[in-house]
């Protein structure tokens, strides 16, 4: 695969690279990637157990109730992948990979008001009306993927938690959270998956720049002169600093791109086979309304 | 004249069983009749009662009388003799075929009383419900199995039609039961089977007084707070308690907010990275 910006003719060593994921960061990400395929593939047919496709997946997960059990496995798995990220998290402060003033930076995964002067500046830029905003290490809409993967994952994970043990919760908290649990899991369900295999897809891996994957997610690398020109701010202090390396090897595998390539193409059809349902949904829930 | 001749055999058929099973008709119903009679079985019966020229003969006005075998033989009762149950017809013919109360409670003698006793069988009941009304006439299935649970799913709200199954969105149990699990609560693991009574009742494992009593059933050690939980949320697609109601919206304008916002940026992303692509400048605006 070649990178988005194939910088290779014009020199003749391989390309200067940083650092942008750890592999401690990668391993996070297969993990939550593999899980939340599982997690879908198992939830969907529940939420939607009279679509045309439901009840083949059923036949593989050896029925509904072959299905919750399986969906309660690939939680542990969503799980695991969210203690991965503390245990991250943690250990980076402790070695000091991270450093506590460096949260509140300019290359901090936290939200800043920069971000939100951004939102339509970049938006006039894609419009072709004005220059590209000067984005730090994470753009606003990496931000906004992070946290609402942050805050998916309480609500899913809470809510699930809720129902998978519901003595336990009704002990601490009122009857009726159990009802809500209900909600907010169909609800948060159908807004994750629609916003990995629709919005984080395309904006991340499909978009044509790095088609059909980028790249920067399995070797953990990115080119400097592809940083100049995505994250022109993270640019500049990586360079101040006189960071960066030679790797070994630039992007990702054929195995890596195959695998995520039927990872695309699975999320895809789920997505569209969903979607059918959850509209024809809503057309008869507004049918009944009005 | 073919229709003639079908008549004149059903009758000769029909004579032959009133004859031979006469002394069937002293004694009670019996799940195992005695093997000496000569007729009465199923095959006898199902010569005429097979034959799809049977509902021809009374302008299809009566499916039920269509019989087939292999439909007696998958039901729980698939070894059993057509006289078993039908043991009126030894005395005058078809006469008092509809009770079908009289002939199971031959056998399911609680059942039947448990039935009238409760909501279901009181005689102000209408339409009039009676055993078969949800166990059927020749397909009386295992209420084990996972078969029977996916037919009452149906035929509670045939009747019930509120908790329809495109309500059970709110409602745990109908969830699961709709999708054909057996091995979860149902509708009579919390109302009864056959001496069901209104919520009213004091009587009744729904009754506000019991109900904890019933989740205790199978959650053994449920919480007080557990007979809040509200097992029929929904009956339309917003739910009725507010709190619910507010957690709906919630979530609907949290999921309609962020696809109205990234989707429009994803397009324009994608548009945007095509359009360089057509006008050969490298990306994010720099040199090709």
């Amino acid at each position: 695969m070649s990178l988005a910006v194939d910088d290779a003719p014009l020199r003749t060593q391989a390309p200067i690279v940083v650092r942008r994921f750890s592999f401690w960061t990668r391993a996070t990400h297969a993990v939550l990637a593999a899980s939340v395929c599982g997690l879908v593939l198992t939830g969907m047919p529940l939420r939607y157990p009279d679509a045309i496709w439901a009840q083949p997946l059923f036949a593989i997960w050896r029925g509904a109730s072959g299905s919750a059990a399986l969906h309660r496995v690939f939680a542990v798995g969503f799980f695991l992948a969210a203690a991965m990220h503390v245990v991250g998290l943690l250990g980076a402060l402790v070695t000091r990979r991270l450093k506590l003033r460096s949260i509140f930076g300019p290359d901090s995964i936290l939200p800043r008001t920069e971000d939100l002067r951004n939102i339509p500046k970049n938006l006039r830029y894609l419009r072709g009306r004005g220059p590209r905003p000067r984005f730090g290490r994470f753009t606003y809409w990496e931000k906004f993927d992070y946290f609402a993967e942050v805050w998916g994952l309480l609500i899913i994970g809470l809510s699930g938690l809720v129902m998978w043990f519901p003595e336990e919760a009704a002990r601490r908290l009122p009857g009726w959270i159990v009802n809500a649990a209900l909600i907010f899991h169909a609800y948060e369900a159908l807004l994750a998956m629609a916003f990995l295999f629709a919005i984080h897809f395309f904006n991340t891996h499909l978009r044509p720049d790095v088609f059909p994957v980028d790249p920067v997610i399995f070797s953990g690398n990115i080119t400097l002169s592809e940083t100049r020109e995505r994250y022109p701010g993270w640019y500049e202090r990586l360079s101040a600093r006189g960071e960066g390396f030679v790797p070994d090897r630039v992007g990702p595998s054929r195995s890596a791109v195959v695998i995520s390539v039927a990872y695309l193409a699975l999320g895809l059809v789920t997505l569209l086979a969903v979607m059918l349902d959850a509209l024809a949904e809503t057309w008869w829930y507004l049918k009944a309304v009005f | 004249m073919e229709r003639v001749l079908t008549a004149a055999m059903a009758l000769a058929i029909h004579l032959l069983v009133q004859i031979a099973t006469m002394p069937l008709a002293a004694g009670q119903p019996s799940p195992e009749p005695n093997p000496d009679a000569f007729l009465g079985g199923t095959a006898e019966c199902t010569v005429c009662h097979a034959h799809p020229q049977i509902l021809a003969s009374t302008g299809q006005a009566r499916p039920e009388l269509l019989v087939q075998p292999e439909v007696i033989a998958a039901s729980v009762h698939g070894d059993f003799r057509c006289v078993s149950c039908h043991s009126e017809l030894t005395s005058s013919m078809h006469a008092k075929l509809d009770e079908a109360m009289d002939s199971c409670s031959g056998c399911h003698t609680e059942q039947a009383t448990r039935l009238v006793e409760g909501g279901h069988g009181s005689p102000d009941t209408q339409p009039k419900l009676t055993c078969v009304t949800c166990h059927g006439f020749h397909t009386i299935l295992d209420t084990r199995s996972d078969e029977f649970v996916s037919r009452m799913d149906r035929e509670c709200s045939t009747c019930h039609t509120q908790m329809g199954e495109r309500f059970y969105g709110g409602n745990p149990f109908g969830m699961e039961t709709h999708r054909g699990r057996s091995d979860v609560a149902t509708c009579w693991d919390c109302h009864r089977s056959h001496l069901v009574l209104p919520v009213d009742d004091p009587r009744s494992p729904v009754n506000p007084a019991n109900i904890l009593a019933t989740c205790r059933t199978c959650h053994r050690d449920a919480p007080q707070n557990f007979a809040d939980i509200q097992v029929h949320v929904a009956s339309s697609p917003l739910p009725e308690d507010p709190r619910l109601r507010a957690v709906t919206l919630y979530m609907l304008i949290i999921l309609v907010g962020t696809f109205a916002f990234f989707g429009y940026h994803t397009v324009l992303q994608i548009r945007h990275e095509l359009h360089r692509r057509a006008t050969l400048r490298g990306p994010y605006g720099g040199p090709p």
